[in-house]
């Protein structure tokens, strides 16, 4: 009996040895696949050979205009089909881990920042495509690693404030124009006119990735407006030596974080309210300002197609000349293609359907109206029309822009920087303990 | 064990049975948790072309200097004490109801049986709707402080929320085992203690009870080891919040391996989980096996 299990396990073990050892030489020879090979079979991509690619969809909201855009790519080219693989509930670390683990690695994958770090040695080099080079000069830096282009973005995502016209003029009988607010004063100003009506001024949703990723970003996008310098920031911060408790920034970041919790709508109970509900609230015209990004715009405009909302940018300062008193975060994803798993000829229509994408009419059309992207590459002749990409489009061509800083926070911190947020919130810590929680966690997820 | 004489008959027996599921607990526990346990011991970071290289007991020192780690920790042991006390206690009496011969008890017994069929990340939004709305509309509407702020905002409530919800879930469950022990007890002892005139509450003490010794152990063993590895409700209901107030061990160890992306570290306290679970369920399987009496 114990002679017939141990057998038994030993055969189970050497099969599964040997379909790993069978499943490694087949990928083999795919890793020294480069993009000259792949551009080569793009040339003789008239056989019309059939090919089949995957495109893993990041943004489950949007899964269904993604399918209409490959089913237009298809028209015109009717040898490719796409397929969309959705999230299906797991993070993109989670998904991308076990797709890649199971040799079922998408041709084309949409990834955030950290991501793109953890997963950039299996992407392709697109330095030479043409849709690469389109990309504006101040979005390439966080698509390349060792000065080759691995990336592109997906669509630029603003945040900062979302406002709404209608409550602020019903509140203030003025017209208003976001580009009044120049410092945090004049905000603290229109918000206390706004709390003496029925209007409540502001809401602080409580999820941990809006107060952890989202507005830290804010925090270090605004430390300055040179690159290194802010890099040097988060090098300082990984090793434990920024010291937030003095530093003009962060204070200047809590205090605009003060004057929103002290007119926070649900200031009594601070955690209670639900992110659902925050959209329904700017929707139906109850509140004047929420910081968010513009990713929720269709959510709004869905629930009331007659919203007046815009962005603007989250104060920094009582001073007019702070960094971030007239900046959004920009924020964007990125495409890659995968460049370990695929074949040479999905790789190469991989990269003709994004030249589709980003360079024929047709495909700027499905970008702009289908997907409702919001460019980051030059040349579009189709431009966004709804009218929070429209202001996204006009900070960006102003140079107002912050960088979404999040993408360089070790994995997992971000969750943290958000419960100390949520505690700060929820009245259970100072401000000093929020500085010295940053501190420590920085230093503490780093280190791992 | 066989009846057949040659090794090659036994064998053919033991493969019309058994081979088939012992393949598929090989494939699906026995390499997966031989495998977890080589990873744990190498600093494998979930990519697959990263060299692993072996780094002995590493991983488990991490794990156990991690405050985060033994925090959890003592949070889950709160919770399992108190979902086992009371799933039981509940179940019991449940069970002592529906077998106690009133009118409906059928009824009664699928009614308490139900939430077990609900999956339960359903139930914890259910729940979480039933914590953030309904409690805080009737405190809202009757001003009473308790319910009036929500309990999945506050760290300790919270807890009990998740407390709540276990209970609810899994005393159906448990009640089923403890009516199986109800019933399967002899008619004659009940019998002979009624003539020799004991009270339905001496017959539940000294009777009942001492016979039904081995459904304790099950539904013990089946509430702590459900307890120490929940996870669906604990994502659901509160996702770890207020500010990870709530994030008991499977949380923690799946969001160090997954959100942190520390799969070593990750996989250690897995194992370490494993060991705890495995010597606390052993141990009480032991003594109540002790106590199991058989009279007849």
């Amino acid at each position: 009996m114990k002679k017939a299990i141990s057998f038994l396990l030993a055969g189970v073990m050497a099969a599964s040895l040997t379909a790993c050892s069978g499943s490694v030489k087949e990928t083999a020879p795919a890793k020294q696949e480069d993009t000259k090979a792949a551009e080569q079979t793009s040339e003789s991509k008239g056989s019309g050979e059939k090919v089949e690619i995957s495109f893993l969809v990041t943004k489950p909201e949007i899964v269904p205009q993604f399918e209409e855009t490959f089913k237009r790519y298809t028209e015109s080219h009717p040898n490719v089909t796409i397929t969309a693989i959705p999230l299906s509930g797991q993070t993109i670390y989670e998904k991308l881990t076990s797709l890649y683990a199971s040799g079922n690695a998408p041709t084309i994958t949409m990834v955030g920042g950290p991501e793109f770090t953890s997963f950039k040695d299996n992407f392709l080099d697109i330095t030479d495509t043409d849709f690469a080079k389109k990309v504006y000069s101040w979005a390439q830096d966080k698509t390349k690693s060792d000065g080759k282009v691995l990336a592109v973005p997906t669509t630029a995502e603003g945040i900062g404030i979302m406002y709404n016209k209608k409550v602020i003029e019903a509140a203030t009988g003025k017209e208003f124009d976001p580009t009044s607010i120049k410092s945090r004063k004049d905000f603290a100003q229109l918000l206390e006119e706004i709390s003496k009506t029925e209007y409540a001024p502001v809401q602080i949703t409580n999820k941990d990735w809006l107060l952890g990723s989202h507005l830290t970003s804010v925090l270090y996008g605004a430390v300055s407006k040179n690159y290194d310098e802010r890099q040097a920031v988060i090098e300082a911060c990984r090793k434990g030596e920024y010291n937030f408790a003095d530093s003009q920034v962060f204070n200047n970041w809590m205090d605009t974080f003060d004057l929103l919790m002290k007119y926070n709508k649900y200031a009594k109970s601070p955690l209670a309210n639900a992110y659902e509900d925050d959209q329904l609230t700017m929707a139906s015209d109850e509140v004047a300002f929420w910081p968010i990004g513009n990713y929720i715009y269709p959510n709004i405009v869905d629930i009331n197609p007659d919203a007046q909302v815009g962005l603007m940018p989250y104060p920094m300062g009582d001073d007019e000349a702070a960094v971030g008193n007239k900046e959004i975060v920009l924020s964007y994803s990125m495409f890659a293609i995968d460049a370990k798993q695929s074949k040479p000829e999905q790789q190469a229509a991989a990269i003709d359907f994004f030249n589709w994408l980003v360079t024929s009419k047709d495909g700027q059309d499905s970008y702009v109206n289908t997907l409702m992207f919001v460019p980051i590459f030059e040349g579009f002749e189709v431009q966004p029309t709804n009218p929070v990409a429209k202001q996204i489009v006009s900070y960006m061509e102003q140079g107002n822009t912050l960088e979404r800083m999040s993408d360089y926070f070790p994995a997992g911190v971000m969750n943290q920087f958000g419960a100390t947020m949520q505690q700060y919130l929820d009245g259970k810590i100072t401000r000093a303990d929020v500085a010295s929680q940053f501190k420590d966690k920085w230093v503490e997820f780093s280190k791992k | 064990m066989y009846k057949e004489k040659s090794n090659l008959k036994s064998f053919q027996v033991f493969a019309t049975f058994g081979l088939i599921p012992l393949l598929v607990f090989g494939i699906v526990v026995l390499i997966p948790f031989f495998s977890g346990l080589f990873l744990s011991l190498t600093n494998w970071n979930g990519s697959l072309d990263g060299k692993i290289e072996f780094i002995g007991i590493g991983n488990y020192i991490s794990a156990v200097r991690d405050p985060a780690f033994w925090g959890s920790l003592g949070k889950t042991f709160y919770y399992v004490f108190f979902v086992m006390i009371l799933t039981n206690t509940s179940a019991f009496l449940f069970g002592l109801l529906v077998t106690s011969g009133m009118k409906g008890q059928n009824f009664y017994r699928a009614g308490y049986f139900t939430p077990n069929l609900i999956g339960g990340v359903i139930l914890g939004y259910i729940w979480q709707f039933i914590f953030s709305r309904v409690f805080v509309y009737f405190g809202t509407k009757t001003g009473i402080p308790f319910f009036e702020i929500s309990w999945l905002t506050q760290p300790h409530a919270a807890l009990w929320a998740l407390i709540i919800v276990g209970v609810w879930q899994n005393a159906g469950y448990m009640m089923l085992i403890y009516i199986a022990g109800f019933v399967g007890i002899d008619k004659s002892l009940i019998e002979a203690a009624r003539m020799d005139g004991a009270s339905p509450l001496q017959m539940l003490q000294k009777i009942k009870i001492p016979m039904m010794v081995p459904a304790f152990t099950i539904t013990l063993f089946l509430t702590l080891r459900k307890a120490f590895m929940v996870y669906d409700v604990n994502l659901s209901l509160t996702k770890g919040g207020p500010y990870n107030t709530t994030e008991l061990i499977s949380m923690h160890v799946y969001n160090e391996a997954f959100l942190n992306q520390n799969m070593g570290p990750g996989q250690a306290k897995a194992f370490l989980l494993f060991l705890l679970v495995a010597v606390i369920a052993v141990a009480q399987v032991a003594v109540l096996k002790k106590k199991e009496v058989d009279a007849i």
